[in-house]
């Protein structure tokens, strides 16, 4: 069981993981400011690093708008068609 | 008479599979991936034209009709056959075998078909032997969902079939061919639903969620290719440029992803993936320019690898440990870390991450949007890309192989499904790699790079803030043992209403009208009925029809132990609405 082996020292090292991670991140979002955009076309286009907020807005409004949709409608047990 | 020597892919699979039940062992795994590599052999070797075509009693048919886009999707439907077909070697049941062919074989026969009867055929006969491969898993909830499934397909055909015949009275041919969006008629609309029903298009998408979860391990991987994707095909081949089909694409899109946050079955998951992802595709084929039209059929090739690929995984976790539900998985990344590999490859390349083949085909789709200056379009397709990456490419693998450690004990699912997991997977990086190969394959010429920076540090941007998004709503996205309401309620839970309505109230006053029915109805539809002939060969409806009819009641018979309802009888009644409907149409014309 190789592979599972290195899944698990990865885990191990998930501190040094995040710090690549949040390096990486940080990377993007300075290409982001530093690259111009091709033919901008909506205002969003001329916007550096807005890509980045529609990425974790659009996260949070997914999750808490479909688990609210959820939670006050559309979750129903599991038996719901059997009873 | 055939016009020169052409092999129809879809016939080669379908009368081959005849031959499977008769072999056995070893013989019949090699039969079983031989059989979709000579259909794949003999899509490579295709020339363009029009073959196959033959008079019919007054009709006009042409079994083959090949150009760049039926091409390419018959490239992709035979290149699926043959991984589907080694995922799905280890399974003794030859009949599920015979079951998958003749569906792919339906499947090439639509989009080789050159008019509608062709396509009807084929169409119908995809329905009739997919729903075997939701029945093989053999449980009550598989049976009760396949009947579902075959009551929605039938209904879509039914409509379809309504669609073909005005279209008849209107134009005299059968052809398929382009409809102009301009002024279309109420034959075009019939279509277009028909199609759309296949292609699960909200409001009309709720037998897709319901049905594939509950399928075989392996008639999931199958299902999740052909009947979507062939619908997809038709619709890009009759109905580009619809401004109805962009704007129900960029719908359907974000709806699916909505409800992958919040299910808790992984193959459940899954198939709301299907809609959002052929929502992208039906938007392509609504925006209808060059670009749109080859994103379309790019994302189609892509996708099709790809969610196989994730019905793989799923599947191949369902097999070895019985489960599929997020809440009770997690901690499988001891066991089945091959399995979690080609997963997250396949999650990846969903989501569009740069390399795969996802980021080449969807971004297509977006850009097309955008060249057009379509900001509802762009931005709902760019939302359903965050979503995407949250349920399939994070919250899945995560709560499946990570999350909170089940304390389940698997092996590692059986060679035969790596090895079609592995294809799948390298493909996804190889079309992510080498563009140019699918690109190639489009109907028309591409002028459009993937790999600009600008490009680049978009998607990299909108997947990174995804993944912090994750794992900073971690606690409220924990899945949740429970089920979602969806439009199924209307047959599943209306339809017990219903019967109630019609068991007491309205049987009553059935019983009276039922008397004058029968003495005054009959000659009134009787007269419409020859009025309806003399337009069209009765003969052949309803020698369609008729075989249909006992199709459907022949396959009611073999599953009925396991049933309560009467469903033939639905579906004979659906079928004389419909030509009653039909018949009144015309009369008042």
């Amino acid at each position: 069981m190789k592979l599972a082996d290195i899944i698990q020292s990865l885990r191990d090292k998930l501190p040094t993981l995040k710090r690549v991670i949040y390096g990486v991140i940080g990377l993007t979002v300075l290409a982001d400011v530093l690259i111009p955009r091709g033919h901008p076309v909506f205002i969003t286009d001329k916007i550096p690093g807005f890509w980045s907020v529609w990425g974790l807005v659009g996260a949070w409004v997914l999750t808490r708008v479909c688990k609210g949709l959820g939670h006050i409608w559309l979750m129903k047990d599991e038996d719901y068609y059997d009873k | 008479m055939i016009n020169n020597l052409w092999i129809h892919p879809g016939l080669v699979i379908l009368l081959g599979a005849f031959l499977l039940p008769l072999l056995r062992g070893r013989l019949r795994q090699v039969y079983n991936v031989a059989l979709p590599v000579f259909a794949f052999w003999a899509v490579l070797n295709m020339q363009h034209g029009a073959y196959g075509a033959f008079h019919f009693l007054g009709f006009d048919i042409v079994l083959g009709k090949v150009d760049k886009l039926s091409l390419i999707f018959a490239h992709v439907f035979t290149l699926m056959a043959i991984i589907g077909s080694i995922y799905g070697l280890h399974v003794k049941d030859s009949g599920h075998q015979v079951a998958a062919f003749l569906y792919v074989g339906g499947s090439l026969g639509v989009t080789f078909a050159g008019d509608y009867l062709t396509l009807f055929i084929f169409w119908e006969i995809m329905a009739f032997s997919s729903v075997f491969l939701i029945w093989y898993r053999k449980t009550k909830l598989s049976i009760d969902a396949g009947y579902r499934y075959l009551l929605v397909h039938v209904a879509g055909g039914l409509v379809l079939l309504g669609g073909m015949m005005l279209r008849y009275y209107d134009l005299g041919s059968l052809a398929i061919g382009p409809i102009s969006p301009e002024g279309p008629t109420l034959a075009s609309y019939l279509i277009m639903i028909g199609f759309c029903l296949n292609a699960a298009v909200p409001p009309i998408h709720a037998w897709l969620p319901d049905a594939y979860p509950e399928a075989t391990v392996t008639g999931a991987v199958f299902m999740c290719a052909f009947t979507t994707k062939t619908a997809v095909y038709t619709l890009a081949r009759v109905f580009p440029g619809f401004e109805i089909l962009a704007i129900m694409g960029a719908i359907m899109a974000v709806y699916g992803v909505g409800y992958a946050v919040i299910e808790n079955d992984a193959r459940r998951i899954l198939a709301y993936h299907i809609v959002s992802q052929v929502g992208y595709m039906v938007c392509g084929v609504g925006i209808g320019t060059a670009m749109a039209i080859n994103g379309a059929c790019a994302h189609a090739y892509a996708h099709i690898i790809y969610k196989a690929l994730l019905f793989m995984g799923a599947g191949a976790v369902l097999e070895m440990t019985g489960r599929s539900k997020l809440n009770e998985l997690g901690g499988l990344y001891k066991y089945m870390p091959w399995t979690m590999v080609f997963t997250v490859i396949g999650g990846i390349s969903i989501s569009g991450w740069p390399l795969t083949s996802g980021f080449v085909s969807k971004s297509m789709i977006v850009a097309a949007a955008h060249h057009e200056h379509n900001a509802f379009l762009t931005f709902m397709l760019m939302l359903a890309g965050v979503g995407t990456f949250l349920s399939v490419g994070l919250k899945l693998p995560y709560y499946i192989w990570f999350g909170k450690d089940s304390g389940i004990v698997a092996k590692e699912a059986p060679m035969n499904m790596q090895v079609g997991m592995a294809i799948a997977a390298f493909l996804c990086f190889f079309i992510g790699f080498y563009p140019k190969l699918l690109f190639d394959l489009l109907p028309y010429p591409n002028h459009w790079e993937p790999y600009t920076a600008g490009h680049l540090t978009e998607v990299l941007q909108v997947m990174l803030f995804t993944g912090v998004g994750f794992f900073l709503l971690l606690k409220r996205l924990k899945p949740e043992a429970h089920l979602n309401l969806d439009v199924d309620w209307f047959y599943r839970k209306g339809a017990s209403i219903f019967m109630w309505t019609a068991s007491n109230p309205i049987s009553t006053v059935n019983d009276h009208i039922g008397e004058a029915y029968r003495t005054v109805g009959f000659r009134w539809i009787f007269s419409g009925m020859a009025r309806l002939s003399s337009w069209f060969d009765w003969r052949i409806i309803d020698g369609v029809v008729d075989g249909t009819a006992y199709a459907v009641r022949g396959m009611g018979d073999i599953v009925r132990r396991l049933q309560t309802g009467r469903i033939q009888y639905y579906i004979g009644m659906a079928i004389l609405i419909l030509f009653l409907a039909i018949g009144l149409d015309i009369w008042l014309r």
